[in-house]
């Protein structure tokens, strides 16, 4: 299993943690919020469309909404490989992390 | 709420689906109308239409760089195909990148060659408006070009002329080969001493390190070196007004150029002011031609207005000749050559500036040959690949089923031509480099690869890689593409013999071009031969001759040559003026009954005849016994008696220089003998007598000796006894005679290798179509063994086909060869007939290497188990 990319592990924590009301709108004000910064949705798509690729989400159509232009809502749902990956991450991270003298900033 | 006005202006959605790949499109264009419809309902149409128009340049990239992550892994698995198809089949290729590469850097190597010959003198900056006078002499209906004019030519035009802006003369004796200089204690003799009016400065881009422009060659005894010759006398010092001693006159160096560009015609390392030359120090070599309008012996430059015509410039000189020159005018014209073709189109001009001219015919040839090497390599691809697409069909018809369409797989299959091209352009590039300075030693070029002209070597290689990969890609892809999914996957492949037919031909155009090619190369080599061991009508061997530069030499000569002939193993010692395949002067002669008109001549003393080994036809040789001979006897050959109309020569009365009152007479006539190369005729000759102290050029020794060393190294000691610190220079004169065809033996060199080359590319070619046919008739062959046929008849079977298509190629390139060939034999005055065993050969040649081909192929074809051909039906 590959290690994911931060993007990637960024989308896909925040369609974790949307639950069910994770689709791109709210995909993307919730990382832009987490991240400080004002994401494009072309940023956001990027990143979603790649792990839709390796099988990490899936979608599910809601039925069409007038607000939309009259095209569903796209709602993105974490697959057993994308929970799979996520944990992998994680264990990489926090290995990464063991033992590592904790970072404080001198004053110089 | 309507609907219809949630959604996003028109045009914004319009670009937004262009933009976004398809697979998040619909999700995409959801978000975007709804934040485009609350910002609308909260804030306002405008707020809204600036959030979009801002988030869409923002989204741009992002969307931009999703499309092309995507439509990149499509195009890696087509790489990955192309290096995996590539390394599977490591023959395949092998020939398909061994050819090309080959291809391409001959075509590379010719292109720099052309290049470079197409470049002389284009670097000046005033090139298109200067021209050089060419004489044109009109002489029994024969025209003869000639470089050289007398001195107060160009001036007195430019008098006249208003459309001549500057001229320039140069003087630049061919009589003298090297020049003795020195400084100080260092002596050399050394070519390129060149005289020139102070004006060549301007017109040419010969620019100066040091010094002064306007005043370099104004002053007599004044001259400006090149920066070899600097460092050569001088080292890193500034030599700018140091005196070096040209031919014993002392002369002021007032400048430095740079060197002379290896493309220029004029390539001089002394320029020395013209106005040196009425120095007494030169009498003797200029004696006083600087006013004389019959001394033919200054190049003459002229640089014209821009807007002037050479063409009707040339025409108003008429009138102009007939009141400067002394004769019929009708007989004589002048024309007016552009600098730049001065390199390419000077053949045949006698008295050139330079003997080192090329011809724009090597030009056209050589130009022709990287083309056909070109088109072969092409072809042979275009067959390798369509002939292997059987390993593909399956491969093809399982991309169209999972949705490929033709206009991908023409991708895919480009691409991959292009790959191979751009790995065969990696190979020649380096090929090129390696082969640069074996191909400049053969061919006595001077073009190399350097940071002036690597881009533009780069470029065109790149350039040529692409055009190829899609010249020779375009076939096999569009070929490849039209598969039917549905017949490959059967295993059916091929319908109808229509692409063999097409395969074949390209084969037959291959070989052809390589037939001719061999012809040529071969033709040439005899004729070659034929130069070199014609009987000249004197014996080259066993002679050695010193040119002599030196005035002591001269003075000395009586005593040098009485202590060379104690030595029993030099025969003979002569004099003369000139030896064949020098240059041989021309003055005017009144033959009895005749017209006056310039003719060669040669000044010979009494043993030139017996030294070099000229018959004598009639009469006798000039003879110690009659002190007359001296003044007043000559000696012609057999084309001289025959065009004044002499049946019987001797006795006729024959005079120098127009001049009845001195008594003239034939004492002897000589068969004829070669005194030019064989490229011309022999034209009348008249030998004269030299006068016992007066100067001549050459001296020439017959010897017979078992050990030419030694006998050389005793001839330089008694040279160094007579003539101390004067250098000891020498040629054999067979030496010397084949130095006459150095064009022709360089072009030989050169056209083999390529020629070589062809036939190797054409060899692979005819591996691919052997490879191609034997596949198809795997299960043929299966049926066959089965019935009974032996592995030998299959073999002949296979290889019967390729006889008749080299028996084709064959029928093609023979009469394309005999004209190219015939065109270039009329080069030469004396030449070989073409010879039918020439054609027979090369096309020996070409069937063997077309059997040698075919034959691991057929042979491997007629051993298989017939089992395995025919199970899989």
């Amino acid at each position: 299993m590959k290690v994911l990319s931060r993007t990637e592990e960024i989308v896909l924590l925040s369609i974790w943690k949307l639950q069910e009301n994770a689709y791109g709108v709210t995909i993307r004000k919730h990382v832009s919020k987490i991240t400080g910064k004002n994401w494009s949705i072309g940023a956001i798509y990027a990143p979603l469309h790649r792990v839709e690729k390796k099988g990490l989400v899936r979608t599910v159509k809601s039925d069409p909404l007038p607000e939309r232009g009259g095209r569903s809502k796209v709602y993105y749902e974490i697959t057993l490989k994308g929970k799979k990956a996520l944990l992998e991450t994680k264990k990489v991270h926090d290995s990464l992390w063991v033992g590592v003298s904790p970072l404080e900033f001198e004053r110089e | 709420m309507d609907s219809r006005n949630q959604s996003l202006p028109r045009f914004s959605a319009w670009l937004l689906k262009r933009l976004i790949n398809r697979e998040v499109r619909y999700s995409a264009l959801g978000d975007f109308a709804e934040i485009y419809a609350e910002i609308r309902d909260n804030q306002g149409l405008w707020p809204a239409r600036i959030w979009l128009g801002k988030q869409m340049l923002r989204s741009v990239p992002s969307f931009l760089a999703d499309s092309f992550y995507w439509s990149g892994i499509m195009l890696k698995n087509y790489f990955k195909i192309a290096f995996r198809n590539l390394k599977r089949q490591k023959i395949y290729s092998f020939i398909n990148i061994t050819g090309l590469s080959l291809g391409l850097a001959c075509c590379i190597l010719i292109t720099l060659y052309v290049h470079f010959e197409l470049s002389y003198d284009g670097y000046h900056d005033k090139a298109d408006n200067i021209y050089r006078i060419i004489e044109i002499e009109t002489e029994s209906g024969k025209k003869q070009y000639s470089a050289a004019t007398p001195a107060p030519l160009a001036p007195t035009l430019s008098e006249e002329f208003p459309d001549i802006v500057q001229v320039v003369r140069i003087f630049h004796p061919s009589w003298i080969e090297k020049w003795k200089i020195s400084y100080e204690d260092r002596t050399f003799f050394e070519e390129g001493v060149f005289f020139a009016d102070p004006s060549i400065l301007e017109v040419f881009n010969f620019t100066l390190i040091h010094g002064q422009e306007q005043n370099a060659l104004r002053e007599p005894y004044s001259m400006i070196i090149t920066k070899e010759m600097a460092q050569k006398y001088f080292g890193h010092s500034n030599p700018v007004g140091k005196v070096l001693s040209v031919h014993g006159v002392q002369i002021k160096i007032t400048g430095i150029t740079q060197d002379i560009p290896p493309n220029s015609h004029i390539r001089f390392q002394f320029l020395v002011s013209l106005a040196t030359l009425e120095s007494p120090g030169f009498r003797n070599v200029a004696s006083d031609m600087l006013d004389n309008w019959r001394s033919h012996n200054f190049y003459s430059y002229l640089l014209l207005r821009e807007e002037a015509s050479s063409v009707e410039l040339q025409e108003k000189f008429l009138p102009f000749l007939e009141r400067h020159f002394h004769r019929r005018i009708s007989d004589y014209a002048l024309y007016l050559q552009p600098l730049k073709e001065v390199h390419l189109h000077s053949k045949n001009f006698s008295y050139d500036i330079t003997d080192t001219h090329s011809d724009i015919a090597y030009v056209y040839i050589f130009s022709a040959i990287a083309l056909f090497v070109l088109i072969i390599a092409c072809i042979n691809y275009m067959n390798l690949t369509t002939a292997r697409a059987a390993n593909r069909a399956k491969e093809v018809g399982t991309r169209k089923i999972v949705g490929a369409n033709r206009a991908q797989l023409i991708q895919q299959f480009l691409g991959e031509s292009i790959v191979l091209l751009l790995i065969a352009f990696m190979i020649a590039f380096m090929l090129v480099s390696l082969a640069l300075p074996v191909l400049n030693s053969l061919a006595g070029s001077q073009f190399s690869v350097d940071s002036k002209n690597l881009f533009f070597i780069l470029g065109l290689l790149l350039a040529a890689s692409l055009i190829l990969g899609s010249a020779a890609g375009i076939y096999p892809a569009l070929f490849l593409s039209t598969f039917q999914p549905l017949s490959t996957l059967r295993g059916k492949l091929y319908s109808g013999v229509k692409r063999v037919h097409f395969r074949k031909t390209l084969v037959v155009i291959q070989f052809a071009i390589s037939i001719s090619l061999i012809i040529a190369t071969l033709s040439g080599r005899n004729q070659l031969k034929y130069c070199l061991n014609r009987n000249l009508g004197f014996d080259k061997e066993n002679v050695i001759s010193i040119p002599v530069r030196d005035v002591s030499t001269i003075l000395e000569f009586g005593s040098l040559k009485a202590g060379l002939l104690q030595n029993p193993e030099i025969l003979n010692v002569a004099r003369s003026s000139s030896l064949p395949g020098k240059t041989i002067g021309r003055r005017g002669f009144l033959p009895e009954n005749n017209m006056w008109a310039p003719r060669y001549s040669m000044f010979v003393d009494h043993d030139f005849i017996p030294t070099i080994g000229i018959e004598i036809k009639e009469g006798r040789n000039f003879s110690r016994e009659f002190s007359t001979d001296v003044e007043d006897a000559y000696i012609i050959n057999e084309a001289a008696a025959e065009e004044f109309g002499w049946d019987s020569a001797v006795g006729k009365r024959l005079f120098w220089r127009g001049d009845r009152n001195k008594k003239g007479e034939v004492i002897g006539v000589v068969k004829n003998f070669h005194y030019k190369s064989l490229h011309q005729e022999i034209e009348p000759v008249i030998l004269h007598m030299l006068p016992e102290k007066s100067g001549f050029s050459y001296m020439t020794i017959r010897i017979r000796t078992q050990n030419t060393l030694r006998l050389l190294e005793e001839v330089k000691k008694s040279w160094e006894v007579f003539f101390p610190g004067v250098p000891f220079e020498f040629f054999f004169m067979d030496a010397h005679m084949k130095r006459l065809y150095d064009t022709e033996i360089r072009l030989g060199k050169v056209s083999g290798i390529f020629t070589f080359l062809s036939v190797i590319i054409a060899c692979l070619g005819v591996f691919g179509l052997a490879t191609f046919l034997i596949q198809q008739r795997t299960k043929e062959i299966g049926i066959r063994k089965v019935l009974g046929a032996t592995a030998s008849s299959i073999v002949v079977l296979l290889s019967k086909e390729f006889i008749t298509l080299v028996v084709i190629s064959n029928v093609i390139a023979w009469p394309v060869a005999y004209y190219v060939i015939h065109r270039w034999l009329q080069n030469f005055a004396y030449r070989i007939d073409l010879n039918i065993g020439t054609f027979v050969l090369a096309a020996f040649l070409a069937l063997t290497i077309a059997l040698i081909s075919v034959g691991y192929q057929s042979i491997k074809a007629s051993l298989i188990n017939p089992s395995g051909a025919l199970r899989y039906e």
